[in-house]
């Protein structure tokens, strides 16, 4: 029996819609590497037993990715991811940037850096290194 | 679509049950504790002719006294039955649905308004009609057993009597029950329904009455003037009067003026029998005449009755279905 | 075939036009939102579309038949006060349900009530909580297996977790039987998150009808100074304006001129936008 590997988590008051929030929890579980090749996405009937969204808007966002060329729709059997988004820099718990990210935030904290301290440090310092008009 | 109409009527239906079984006990114990009280008394042979029977001195009387409540009871439950099915039976049978806006329910689903209609109507009308005339019998079944000891007495045209007996209570429970469905669908209010439905059902019931529509079944009979009949059947009397030597009734009042004044002689005197009926008879009256109902008719009467009732009842359930198709 | 037509559809109460001309053609199997105040017109839409009302003018028209004072056999209709039997048990309503239905599905009414957390089927309607009376409702709206949903106010009076168990029952006959459903809401929160088309009702009359990213995508808002709106191109919907600032809602907007910015509306404001415009007309109307 095949089962969805993620579930989403849709949140309504975000004021992002449904349908980008799918494509991006889809992208980012792919980056991680908790979603590879060959793994079923969850069915529309699926992810509204979960989360009550309108299964229509998830057709619409899977039909999005399938346009990016991440997943395939195979008739009768599911959604279905086609390529892998991981890196060695990404996946997995003891990826060497992770770990050292992990020291990091562990310094960070012995600091004593509060949780808003560091995602302040956090996006400045991206933003250093990748400036807004380079980010898709 | 029965099973449905037979549940949502489950609470009426149970009461009609136990009104009958109930009351069916009650009449089958009345009837028979009266046949012992008869016997006791010595006066079981006075049924038939109450009259001319010989008796224990005052047993009929005491008989009478104690029996003219029970009698009266029954009497009035027959009467009123047709009322409590219209008030409640039949007001609430479309209103509580309109005003709880189940109909909306019943509406949108595959039954149409109809048949959901017809099949309300049945279910609610029939088994309230058998209650009423399994009833109605068993009261009648009673009531003869008391024979002229007993209110049948008052013969059949008697008010009472007359209310309680043939198909006429048939005719008020349909009447009552179409009356009362009518309003439910007009005003959408089930106490409104119920309270305007008693009150034009005893208006309705009393002012029209079967035994006025009734009088084509009149038959006339007349005597010479002076002349005694044997014996006058028994029956309802509607009107008295004259008629002249070509056998056409006398208007009234004319005829009173000439009866007033051979009452008397021309000296002033009161006159004499022979006098009085000479005199009648000089100023133009030839005979006495009295249109009667016979009692063997009265189950004619009681068919033009239940005609008119149920008349009555098809307008209104034509209302109904009218006011239910115009109903969102 | 469409799921639901509507052809210059009026409805007159007395003296009042509750709907007038009205058209609008809906898709099928999406979700719509029916969106307006209270008293735009949106239960009346829906009892007529349900074949409960008969329209002064125009007609309806579901899966190309014409309704004709009943409703159509594809059809369900759930009414906003819940019409259910209160003093019947939830089993005995669905008996009813089935008595009344040429075409029934009690597996999928047992299926449905099976959705959510205890509905004790012996117990009466009168005693269930609001959450649970609409749910049963709608399981009995179901159970008809119907091909079109018509919801008046289905989640008016929820508690949140009611409303998100009648959401996803909904959006479950979406996702299992490509049903069209239709769901009013004078709370537009309620709705946003789960509809992909809308039908925006205000006085009685049609203000938007579309696919809602179709819409929002025709739709800009601009905000820039107030002496200078002439060089904005588009259909001015509606605007609000402070002392030096204007915020313009248009549609089919041009790019945004020098000193403006622009972007896409979200939902709020774009539904917003057109009831504050469609209310500035009736109050210069009534102006004279």
């Amino acid at each position: 029996m095949l089962t969805g590997v993620i579930e989403f988590r849709i949140d309504r008051h975000s004021g992002v819609s449904t349908y980008m929030q799918i494509v991006h929890q889809v992208r980012q579980a792919m980056r991680l590497g908790l979603l590879t090749s060959g793994d079923r996405l969850p069915s529309a009937r699926e992810v509204v037993d979960a989360t009550a969204v309108n299964p229509n808007t998830v057709l619409k966002a899977y039909r999005e990715l399938e346009r990016e060329g991440l997943v395939e729709g195979r008739r009768g059997l599911g959604t279905f991811v086609t390529k892998s988004l991981a890196t060695e820099a990404t996946a997995g718990d003891d990826a060497p940037l992770r770990r050292e990210l992990g020291r990091w935030m562990g310094s960070a904290r012995e600091g004593g850096l509060v949780v808003e301290d560091v995602d302040a440090l956090y996006s400045a310092v991206r933003d250093e290194h990748y400036p807004a008009e380079e980010r898709s | 679509m029965i099973w449905a109409s037979l549940r949502l009527q489950r609470l009426q239906l149970l009461t009609l049950l136990g009104t009958l079984v109930v009351g069916a006990g009650v009449i089958v114990l009345l009837r028979s504790n009266m046949i012992d009280a008869l016997d006791s008394a010595q006066i079981a042979h006075c049924v038939r002719a109450a009259d001319q029977c010989v008796a224990p001195d005052g047993a009929v009387k005491a008989f009478r006294t104690t029996w003219s409540t029970p009698f009266e009871t029954a009497q009035l439950l027959i009467i009123g039955l047709p009322a409590l099915i219209g008030v409640f039976i039949g007001a609430p049978l479309f209103a509580l649905e309109l005003e709880q806006g189940t109909h909306v329910l019943a509406f949108t689903q595959s039954v149409s308004r109809t048949r959901w209609m017809l099949s309300k109507l049945v279910v609610a009308l029939v088994p309230a009609l058998v209650v009423l005339v399994v009833l109605q019998h068993l009261v009648g079944w009673w009531l003869d057993a008391a024979g002229s000891l007993g209110p049948l007495y008052n013969g059949p045209f008697n008010r009472v009597n007359f209310a309680i007996q043939g198909v006429s209570p048939l005719g008020y429970a349909l009447f009552a029950f179409a009356l009362g469905t009518f309003l439910g669908a007009l005003t959408r209010r089930t106490l409104a329904a119920m309270t305007a439905g008693l009150v034009a059902f005893v208006v309705v019931r009393f002012a029209v009455s079967g035994l006025v529509t009734g009088s084509v079944f009149a038959e006339r009979r007349a005597t010479a003037v002076g002349e005694v009949p044997e014996q006058r059947e028994s029956g309802l009397v509607l009107t008295t009067g004259w008629l002249d030597a070509s056998g056409q009734a006398v208007p009234s009042d004319r005829a009173s003026v000439l009866n007033q004044a051979c009452k008397t002689t021309p000296g002033g005197s009161p006159n004499t029998e022979e006098g009085y009926l000479a005199c009648l008879r000089e100023s133009g009256f030839a005979q006495n005449y009295w249109d009667v109902i016979p009692d063997s008719r009265a189950w004619q009467v009681h068919l033009v009755d239940v005609a008119v009732f149920g008349v009555l009842a098809v307008v209104l359930l034509a209302g109904t279905t009218w006011a239910l198709r115009r109903q969102s | 075939m469409t799921p639901l037509t509507a052809t210059a559809v009026g409805k007159r109460y007395r003296t009042r036009w509750a709907v007038r001309d009205c058209s609008f053609s809906l898709p099928e199997g999406k979700v719509v939102a029916l969106l307006g105040a209270n008293g735009a017109g949106k239960s009346t839409l829906l009892r007529m579309a349900a074949g409960l009302v008969r329209p002064t003018t125009g007609e309806l028209s579901v899966f190309g038949t014409p309704l004709r004072g009943r409703i159509h056999p594809d059809v369900s209709f759930l009414a906003q006060n819940r019409p259910l039997y209160r003093d019947l048990t939830v089993r005995e309503l669905v008996r009813v349900g089935a008595a009344m239905n040429d075409r029934w599905s009690a597996d999928r009414v047992r299926e449905v009530l099976a959705l959510q957390a205890g509905v004790d089927h012996d117990a009466k309607v009168r005693t269930l909580s609001a959450g649970s009376v609409t749910q049963v409702a709608i399981a009995m709206a179901l159970g008809r297996l119907p091909r079109l949903l018509l919801l008046d106010e289905p989640l008016a009076d929820l508690d949140p977790l009611a409303r998100e168990e009648t959401l996803r029952i909904i959006m479950a006959e979406v996702a299992d039987r490509g049903t069209t459903v239709v769901m009013s809401s004078h709370v537009l929160a309620d709705l946003r998150e789960v509809c992909d088309h809308m039908l925006l009702v205000d006085e009685g009359r049609v203000q938007v009808d579309g696919d809602v990213e179709e819409v929002l995508a025709r739709h800009r808002v601009l905000v820039g100074p107030v002496t200078d709106e002439s060089t904005v191109e588009g259909e001015l919907v509606s605007a609000t304006r402070t002392q030096r600032q204007s915020t313009l809602l248009l549609k089919d907007a041009g790019p945004a001129p020098e000193g403006w910015a622009g972007a896409e509306p979200d939902l709020d404001s774009l539904v917003m936008g057109y009831l504050r415009a469609s209310r500035e007309r009736r109050a210069s109307a009534q102006r004279g």
